[in-house]
């Protein structure tokens, strides 16, 4: 070792002699005293999540596209009573099946009552039905998969519990939620997150086990670190990337979900609407009047789509890799 | 030796596989003073990183602590409820792992787990000072820009940087006893002389006492004072650096000792003959007979006690029982 030491500190030497040569000593001295000033001027911070997210609008340009087509979709949802003048649910039967025109920018459905009017109210219904559920049904998922996939010995009664819930066509579970509960939004709710967590838990627990025999987890035990926080703080933020995605992939299913429902008669009640609830009925019409079809999936897949972009974008913003 | 910090007693950790239960640990005795630099060499598979985990409580199934004493500062370990061994864990016991690409979590910066690790044992703390003692920290495990370094990932950082962040995490809270498994085997030469050279200047700085567990006699023999040599479960040997190196009592601690090429020799390299014995079937009497080039008939049908050769020098193997019996019974 002595002789490595030795070795090491001459050329360190050399190295230092080679510098010397090709600046003057004040030029050196500038240049210490600059780099000094730098790192004195320089202040420790994390990023911000805003400054993520503004970073994320530079570079991901389609992301930041559909975070503003969300944010246009929410506002004349919200607002729709103040953009169109029609009456959502007043049949006029005079003017049933018309094609879009000036008037009727969507087209009329098959009792007279103008399309745009309805998805824009309709909307209302789906993504709320869309983002709540999700979001409540992943929060189970998450937390049900990491204690299962952590805490070895509730894996077992957790996990049969998630093959009860997939094992059951999930359209038959949720009508036994609605005919028990009652036909109201709030039990769409209800029913979608009672449905939707298993997908999540057993994402959520395959990770966790992979995650648990990780050495930072170990070296998390080693400090003393408690059960439940190495879940929430070491290996939660570890699954974000594929909870993004999986939560972005979740809410067209809970949106079709709630329109098959509807359309069972167990939904959204008529004459309210929702987008899923809409196509659904416009089936028989598809060939004669396709305007009934083609506007509110139309609706349906823009929101998918810029879900899914931003949720990309997102994800990318969340891994810490794909900082430069 | 001065005040003993850490006192195993008989030690035993089994793992209970289908194919029979393996000892890992099979009743081992050791002691580590304040301040104390110890070794603890052997091959792959000899038990020493179940010592550290047992000491650690990080044990995992299908393994358990079955049987013998762990003593820190007098307290118990092995009687201890979880929740108080966690307030002794990365307080005053720490650890320092073998990979320090994986022992960080990927997606926190480097600056936050230090702190956690930092804030979880001195609540009091608010976030500010934290902060400043970890930058403190780091400038002392000598990371350059250390204030910069703070909020970087840990993919961010070059092994040899991300295994002195792994230091600072043992070191920030004041251990009083760190246990370094394989440190600088994921290293490479140049950083390994550094990562020795910080750990050594930070202990005597501190008084912080190492448990240096290693298969580099290199290594033990530029950082430790003293050395436990384990084979297949037991220690085999045990004693001051100086002594071992001088006067290599046992069989495979003289085996591991060829093994370490020299420079200067044009001869084949050294090696043990044979292979480690599998822990499902070890050979009655000694463990390493089948591999000694000195074993009697009667190493295959005894197992050696420890003898001490000398003050403090105790080997397991017959060819020094006579020496014992002359000076009496230890």
């Amino acid at each position: 070792m002595a002789t490595f030491e030795q070795a090491a500190s001459l050329a360190a030497r050399l190295a230092v002699d080679s510098i010397k040569d090709q600046f003057s000593p004040e030029e050196r001295l500038e240049a210490i005293k600059k780099a000094e000033e730098d790192e004195l001027n320089y202040m420790p911070r994390p990023d911000t999540l805003r400054e993520k997210l503004r970073s994320m609008c530079r570079e991901n340009k389609v992301a930041a596209a559909s975070a503003v087509v969300l944010a246009v979709m929410a506002f004349i949802i919200v607002f729709a009573d103040k953009l169109t003048s029609y009456d959502p649910n007043m049949v006029n039967l005079m003017e049933r099946l018309l094609p879009p025109s000036r008037a009727h920018w969507c087209g009329t459905d098959d009792l007279g009552r103008d399309i745009f009017t309805r998805i824009l109210y309709g909307g209302r219904v789906s993504l709320l039905v869309g983002v709540i559920p999700t979001s409540i049904s992943m929060m189970i998922g998450i937390v049900m998969g990491m204690v299962s996939g952590y805490i070895r010995q509730l894996d077992a009664v957790i996990m049969r519990l998630a093959d009860i819930v997939l094992a059951f066509p999930s359209i038959v579970l949720a009508m036994v939620v609605m005919y028990t509960l009652g036909a109201t939004t709030t039990n769409i709710f209800i029913a979608l997150s009672m449905i939707g967590w298993a997908g999540t838990a057993r994402i959520v627990r395959s990770q966790t086990l992979s995650l648990r025999e990780q050495e930072f987890v170990e070296a998390a035990r080693g400090m003393g670190v408690k059960k439940w926080t190495i879940m929430f703080r070491h290996i939660l933020p570890n699954c974000l990337p594929s909870l993004i995605v999986l939560f972005t992939l979740n809410i067209p299913d809970a949106i079709l979900s709630e329109a098959n429902l509807s359309f069972l008669g167990v939904g959204t009640q008529p004459p309210d609407s929702s987008w899923g609830l809409m196509v659904s009925q416009a089936r028989t019409y598809a060939v004669s009047s396709p305007w009934m079809l083609i506007f509110p999936s139309l609706a349906i897949l823009i929101m998918v789509l810029a879900l899914n972009f931003l949720g990309d974008g997102l994800r990318d913003v969340i891994d810490p890799h794909m900082k430069k | 030796m001065e005040e003993r910090l850490l006192q195993i007693q008989d030690l035993h950790t089994t793992f209970f596989t289908r194919e029979g239960n393996v000892h890992a640990v099979d009743g081992v005795d050791m002691e580590i003073g304040a301040g104390e630099n110890v070794g603890i060499v052997g091959e792959s598979g000899c038990g020493k990183s179940m010592t550290a985990m047992s000491v650690m409580g990080l044990v995992k199934k299908p393994g358990k602590v079955d049987g013998g004493k762990i003593l820190f500062d007098g307290m118990s370990l092995t009687d201890m409820r979880p929740k108080e061994r966690r307030k002794i864990l990365g307080n005053q016991i720490s650890m320092i792992f073998q990979e320090p690409m994986t022992s960080l979590n990927p997606v926190t910066t480097v600056g936050k787990q230090v702190k956690e690790a930092l804030c979880l044992h001195n609540k009091g703390l608010s976030q500010k000072e934290a902060r400043e003692r970890v930058v403190r920290v780091f400038e002392m495990v000598g990371i350059p820009d250390a204030a910069k370094r703070y909020g970087e990932y840990p993919h961010q950082l070059s092994g040899g940087l991300r295994q002195r962040v792994m230091i600072a995490m043992a070191m920030v809270c004041n251990p009083k006893l760190m246990i370094a498994d394989e440190p600088t085997t994921a290293l490479d030469v140049t950083i390994e002389a550094q990562i020795l050279h910080l750990m050594k200047q930070l202990q005597e700085e501190k008084g912080t006492a190492v448990m240096m567990i290693t298969h580099n006699l290199g290594v033990v023999a530029q950082f430790c004072t003293r050395l436990y040599v384990m084979y297949a479960g037991k220690v085999m040997e045990s004693g001051t650096v100086k002594e071992i190196f001088k006067n290599v009592c046992h069989p495979y601690t003289d085996g591991l000792m060829k093994s370490v090429p020299d420079m200067e020799s044009k001869e084949r390299l050294y090696n043990i003959r044979g292979m480690v014995p599998s822990m499902l079937h070890l050979p009655k009497g000694c463990r390493f007979c089948p591999r000694c080039q000195y074993s009697g008939p009667k190493c295959f049908e005894e197992e050696p006690k420890l003898y001490e050769v000398s003050p403090g020098h105790f080997v397991r193997c017959f060819l020094f029982e006579q020496q014992t019996a002359q000076e009496g019974e230890a």
